[in-house]
């Protein structure tokens, strides 16, 4: 097997160096909880800031965000109707 | 005249040399880094035979009609099927057209809020037996071989168990996840109830790839440093780099995982572990992966971080009863496929285990 070049060499001393710490630290439970309040607080904070604009928004008569979600849900929702009837019928059809 | 030294002279070729190198990986660099495709990418040829919703099945075809059984490939639901047919000289496709099998592929198409919905029971109750009909029907074979990768795995082998008529001669499942909490620290805090699977859906009702892709990268966090020596190592050599964006591209490219059924993923297989039991709820009955019908090989990857050996070994229990040959090879998530090892090792065994069965 031909030899690695040095370069590659150490840097494969620094990954086998560093990696067993910082897979250990990632698979820790302490990591864990981390993440879990970090995602937490940030879907908190995005909730007050959502409600805070949405009522500045609808005080000006404007969509906010959720609004638009709404919608994208109902869409999809009527979507996935039409495509069930669609269906219903495609499955009625002799094949071709 | 001036004479230069011999030792001179040799030192200047060899800088010569080196900043023709230095050179080489600057161009190429730059083409990397402006996302100049370097190679072809999923050229075998093939046509859409098949689609419902956005599930489209495509057939590739390649010289005369084949007699063997076919193939119909089942991909992850979170990552684009072209891995199977990567690059020339690196495809899967290619090698099983090669040795003279009918491929099908089940493209699962990228996930909106439409197919946030989209259950279990839509995978293996309607799309995969439509399309296993699909195949039989375009190819006139009474029975199909699966081939499910990943995620796909679980949902064809969820399938054949669920249908009893499921025309399955032979069924391959690659890095199946069985033990889902071996899949890294998301799944660890998943399974703890530290987060519901809802947390994580975004403005469509899904995971999206963005994600997915945070998930993966936390099971290997070091592995970027891995990825840009290979980068900077194949920099000077043209086909190495399209080997490396061919792959590294797909790996980036994850796409949306639906929500209703990444829900059930995370309540049946992680939480209750029910398929390591192998008694899978699906519409209003339970489902025994025991009842397949046919020969399993399960393909393992030792190297595979994404979904470890330790992942898959207990489909030995949950497919109690059932004809089970177990695989495993030097390799990664992809690397089972793609690749030089795969070509030479890997790929060869599987088609072998087919061909003894075709």
């Amino acid at each position: 097997m031909a030899t690695q070049p040095l370069w590659r060499q150490a840097v494969d001393t620094v990954d086998n160096a560093i990696t067993p710490t910082v897979e250990r630290v990632v698979h820790d439970e302490t990591f864990g909880l981390v993440v879990t309040v970090l995602h937490r607080t940030r879907r908190g904070v995005g909730s007050h800031i959502e409600r805070a604009s949405r009522h500045v928004l609808h005080a000006l008569n404007l969509p906010a965000g959720s609004d638009i979600n709404r919608l994208l849900t109902q869409i999809a929702y009527v979507e996935r109707e039409v495509r069930e009837l669609r269906k219903l019928i495609d499955d009625q059809l002799p094949s071709p | 005249m001036i004479r230069m030294p011999p030792e001179l002279g040799t030192a200047l070729e060899r800088l010569g040399d080196e900043l023709g190198v230095l050179a080489t990986r600057a161009r190429n660099g730059l083409r990397y880094l402006a996302g100049d495709p370097l190679g072809e990418i999923a050229a075998t040829p093939r046509e859409p035979v098949w689609s419902r919703d956005k599930v489209v099945l495509y057939r590739y075809s390649k010289g005369a009609a084949r007699m063997r059984t076919p193939v119909l490939l089942v991909m992850s639901l979170v990552t684009r099927p072209y891995v199977f047919d990567l690059r020339p000289g690196s495809s899967l496709v290619e090698d099983l057209l090669d040795a003279g099998y009918d491929v099908f592929l089940l493209d699962w198409g990228v996930p909106d809020a439409v197919e946030s919905s989209n259950t279990l029971e839509t995978y293996c109750d309607e799309y995969l037996p439509r399309a296993a009909q699909a195949v039989l029907h375009i190819t006139n074979a009474d029975r199909l071989t699966l081939f499910g990768y990943c995620f796909g795995a679980v949902l064809s082998l969820i399938s054949a168990a669920a249908h009893p008529g499921f025309p399955v001669k032979n069924m391959v499942v690659m890095a199946t996840p069985v033990d889902l909490s071996r899949l890294g620290p998301l799944a660890n805090m998943l399974s703890k109830g530290r987060m519901e699977p809802e947390d994580l859906f975004d403005e469509t009702g899904n995971v999206p790839a963005s994600t997915m892709l945070d998930g993966f990268r936390l099971i290997s966090p070091t592995s970027e440093l891995s990825t840009l020596a290979n980068l900077w190592g194949s920099l000077a050599d043209e086909r190495a780099l399209a080997a490396h964006q061919a792959l590294i591209g797909w790996a980036n490219e994850q796409i949306p995982f639906p929500g209703a059924v990444f829900a059930q993923f995370v309540h049946l297989f992680l939480r209750r572990q029910l398929l390591m039991k192998g008694r899978i709820p699906l519409a209003d009955r339970e489902v025994a992966l025991a009842r397949i019908p046919c020969p399993v090989l399960n393909v393992l990857g030792e190297r595979d971080t994404l979904v470890p050996p330790e992942s898959s070994a207990p489909l030995l229990d949950a497919l109690h009863g059932v004809e089970l040959d177990t695989l495993t090879l030097p390799a990664g998530h992809a690397g089972l496929f793609v690749g030089r090892e795969a070509r030479k090792k890997c790929v060869p065994a599987i088609i072998a285990w087919l061909d003894q069965r075709d």
